[in-house]
C-alpha cells in the first residue's frame, strides 16, 4: 500500500532530474565550439558558403534564443519526439531504438555470466578462505582488476577468433557476435564482483548469529546458502544496480572493438560527427535508464533486509 | 556405577585458550543430570574461555589445549565437526551472552525454529507447532503465532532474549551452557529468566552450566558453585558450602563486595584480575590478597580437598 505510493512519488521526482539533467547537457553543447548548422551543411562533403550555412542555422532554429530552443526541445520530448539527426535526418528515436536491443542483448547476457560465476565462487572462496581455489582466483581477480577491458577483448578476440576460429572477428549481430564482448565485460566484473562477495561472505561469517547457528548444529551448507547467501543478497543487488545502469547505456570501448552497434557505437559516432540530438537523446534514455534501475534495486532491498520496510 | 550413568558432563583438567596463549588452566569439574554449575568471577578471569572452549563451537576461536571434556562419555575433544553438529542444538545447547545476536535477524523465529529442528529430528510441521508451543509456554511466551511470524528485531529485547533460550530449549537438551544469560537484562526480566531456567530443570531434568559475575544468580539457581580467577578454579563446592564458608580469599573478597539491603555500600577490592600474559608461576591472585605471603609467589597452584566436595586453591589450606 504504501509501497505504491512511495513508487508513484519516486516516479514523479524522475521529472525535475531529467529536467536538470538535459538542461545541463543542452547547455554544454550549445556553449561548445561547434556549429550544427555547418555540420549539416559540410555533411555532403562540400565546404558550404556562409549564407548557405546561415540559411540552415535558421532553418534549424539555432538563431533563436537559448532558452526557448531548450524549452521547445522539452516540449517535443514530452510529446514523444527527439528530433532528427543533424547527419540524416532520421528521427533520433528510430536510431536509438535500432541500437537499443543491441546493448540490452549484451547487458544481461554478460550480467548473467557475472552474476552465475561470481555468487558462487565468492562465497566458495570464503567458506574455505585461505585454501588453493581462494588463493589461485584471488590473483585472477587481481590481475583482471588490473587490466583495462579493451587489452581482455583484444586477447579474447586474438584467441577465440583468430586462433580458435570459433567466432568470426566482425560481429554479424547475432547471438554468436554477442558472446565475445559480453564475455569480455563478464570477465571485467566478475573480478571485482567476486572480491566484493568474497569480502560481503567473510564479515557475514564472523557475525554472532552465524555461531548461533553452528550452536544450534545447523550444517555448514545450510548455514551458508539459506542464511548467509540471503544477507549478502543486498551487496550483490547494490553491485548489480550499478553495473547495469552502465552497461544500459552501452560500453564504448568494447561496442567499438567487437564492431557490435549498441547505444554506445551509436553514441561515440554521434559525438564524432557533432550529432547533438542523437547525444541529447542518449543522454535522455541513460538518465531514465539509471533511476529506473535504482529505483528497482532499492524495491528489491525490502525483498532480502526486512528490516528495510520502506523504499 | 547408578552414578556414572548420571553422569553429563566431565571436564578433565582443561587447559584452554586462544592460538597457543592458555588462558584457562586445570579446570576439572563433573556434573550430573539436572545439576546446576555457576562460575562467578570477575570480568577478565576466564569464564567465557572456559564455556566457549567447552562448547566446542567452531568459529569461536577457542583452542583446546590439554585436557579432556566427556559428554555422557563421549571425549568432546576428539569428535569429528559432523558428530559435534549432531550434538549441538540437540543434546547441548548454548545460551549466549547477547542471545538475541545469536538469531538471524532476516529471517522469520518460526523459520528457525523449524530450520533447528529439521537439522536434527524428523517432525511434521504438526509436531513442531506444538513443541514450539510446549517451550513457548514453558517460558511464559505467549501470542505462539504472532512470535513465530515475527523478526527477531520486532520484538522487544527481553522477548526475544526469551525466544532466543527457547530455541536453545526447543529440543530439550541435556545440558545447556548458559554464559551471563542475565548480565544484558533489566533486573525484572533476570528474575524471570532465572526463574524460567530453574523451571526448565525441574520439567526436563538438564544439567547446566552457568556463567555469571552475579552472585545472587548463583545462590539462586546453582547446586555447584565455581570460583574463577587468574583462568583458575580457585574455589568450588556446593553453592551453599561456598557462599556460607567461603575458604579462599579471593571468595571473601567476592562475597563482601555484594552490597546488601539497608547496609552500607561495600569497598570493592582494591587492584584488577592480572592479564593473562603477564601471569607468572605462583597464585595470580597474591598481589590482592589480604593474607599474601612470600611462598605465596611460588606456589604450585595444587588443589587442596577440603571436603569430598570442596575444594580450593590457596597455600593457607595446602
Amino acid at each position: 500500500m504504501n509501497m505504491k505510493k512511495n513508487i508513484i512519488k519516486r516516479l514523479v521526482q524522475f521529472i525535475p532530474v531529467l529536467i536538470g539533467i538535459t538542461f545541463l547537457t543542452f547547455s554544454l553543447m550549445y556553449i561548445s565550439p561547434s556549429n550544427p548548422a555547418s555540420v549539416k551543411a559540410s555533411a555532403g562533403g562540400i565546404t558550404p558558403s556562409k549564407e548557405v550555412v546561415e540559411e540552415i542555422k535558421e532553418e534549424m532554429g539555432l538563431n533563436r534564443p537559448f532558452l526557448v530552443q531548450y524549452v521547445s526541445w522539452l516540449g517535443n520530448l514530452a510529446k514523444g519526439d527527439m528530433g532528427s539527426s543533424y547527419i540524416t535526418d532520421e528521427p533520433v528515436i528510430d536510431k536509438l531504438m535500432v541500437a537499443l536491443p543491441y546493448t540490452l542483448k549484451m547487458a544481461f547476457l554478460s550480467m548473467a555470466i557475472t552474476l552465475i560465476f561470481s555468487v558462487p565462487l565468492g562465497v566458495y572462496m570464503a567458506a574455505h578462505k585461505g585454501g588453493i581455489v581462494d588463493f589461485l582466483l584471488r590473483i585472477f581477480a587481481f590481475i583482471g582488476n588490473a587490466l583495462p577491458n579493451f587489452i581482455i577483448g583484444i586477447f579474447l578476440l586474438y584467441l577465440c577468433s583468430y586462433k580458435l576460429g570459433l567466432i568470426p572477428v566482425l560481429s554479424t549481430g547475432g547471438w554468436i557476435g554477442v558472446i565475445l564482448p559480453s564475455l569480455t565485460l563478464a570477465l571485467v566484473m566478475s573480478t571485482r564482483y567476486i572480491r566484493q562477495i568474497r569480502a560481503a561472505t567473510l564479515d557475514e561469517l564472523s557475525k554472532d548469529y552465524v555461531i548461533g547457528l553452528r550452536a544450534r548444529g545447523i550444517s555448514e551448507h545450510n548455514i551458508l546458502f539459506k542464511n548467509v547467501l540471503k544477507n549478502i543478497m543486498v551487496t550483490v543487488i547494490t553491485l548489480t544496480g550499478i553495473s547495469i545502469g552502465s552497461l544500459l547505456g552501452g560500453t564504448v570501448v568494447v561496442e567499438m572493438i567487437f564492431n557490435w552497434p549498441g547505444l554506445g557505437h551509436l553514441v561515440m559516432e554521434a559525438i564524432g560527427k557533432r550529432d547533438y540530438p542523437i547525444v541529447q537523446g542518449f543522454v535522455v534514455w541513460l538518465s531514465v535508464a539509471f533511476m529506473l534501475v535504482n529505483l528497482l534495486t532499492d524495491i528489491s532491498y525490502t525483498w532480502f533486509n526486512p528490516k528495510i520496510k520502506e523504499i | 556405577m547408578e552414578n556414572y550413568r548420571d553422569e553429563i558432563l566431565r571436564v578433565e583438567n582443561i587447559v584452554a585458550g586462544y592460538g597457543n596463549m592458555p588462558i584457562v588452566r586445570d579446570i576439572s569439574f563433573n556434573l550430573k543430570k539436572g545439576e546446576i554449575l555457576g562460575i562467578v568471577g570477575e570480568s577478565g578471569c576466564g569464564k567465557s574461555t572456559l564455556i566457549k572452549a567447552v562448547s566446542r563451537i567452531n568459529g569461536l576461536n577457542t583452542d583446546i589445549l590439554g585436557g579432556k571434556i566427556f559428554f555422557e562419555g563421549q571425549d568432546l575433544t576428539k569428535i569429528s565437526n559432523e558428530d559435534k553438529r549432531r550434538l549441538l542444538g540437540n543434546d547441548i545447547s548454548m545460551i549466549f551472552q547477547n542471545p538475541e545476536a545469536s538469531l538471524n535477524h532476516s529471517r522469520k523465529i518460526g523459520i528457525q525454529f523449524t530450520e533447528t529442528i529439521r537439522s536434527h529430528r524428523d517432525m511434521s510441521k504438526e509436531e513442531i507447532r506444538c513443541r514450539i508451543g510446549e517451550i513457548f509456554e514453558s517460558i511464559g511466551l505467549t501470542d505462539v503465532d504472532r512470535i513465530l511470524n515475527s523478526y527477531p528485531f520486532e520484538l522487544s529485547g527481553g522477548m526475544a532474549q526469551r525466544v532466543a533460550i527457547a530455541l536453545a530449549m526447543v529440543l530439550k537438551p541435556k545440558l545447556i551452557l548458559a554464559d551471563e544469560p542475565t548480565s544484558a537484562l533489566d533486573t525484572t526480566i533476570q528474575k524471570q529468566v532465572i526463574d524460567e531456567l530453574l523451571a526448565l530443570r525441574e520439567k526436563f531434568n538438564t544439567t547446566m552450566v552457568v556463567i555469571t559475575h552475579n552472585i545472587g544468580v548463583v545462590s539462586k539457581l546453582a547446586n555447584y558453585t565455581g570460583v574463577m580467577y587468574g583462568g583458575r578454579l580457585v574455589e568450588y563446592g556446593e553453592t551453599e558450602k561456598v557462599l556460607k564458608e567461603p575458604i579462599h580469599p579471593y571468595t571473601k573478597a567476592l562475597l563482601g563486595a555484594v552490597p546488601k539491603l539497608g547496609g552500607e555500600l561495600p569497598v570493592g577490592l582494591a587492584g584488577r584480575p592480572p592479564k593473562f600474559h603477564e601471569l607468572k608461576d605462583g597464585c595470580a591472585f597474591c598481589k590482592r590478597c589480604a593474607y599474601a605471603k612470600e611462598e605465596c609467589e611460588c606456589f604450585d597452584n595444587k588443589v587442596t580437598q577440603v571436603e569430598s566436595n570442596h575444594r580450593v586453591i590457596c597455600l593457607r589450606e595446602a
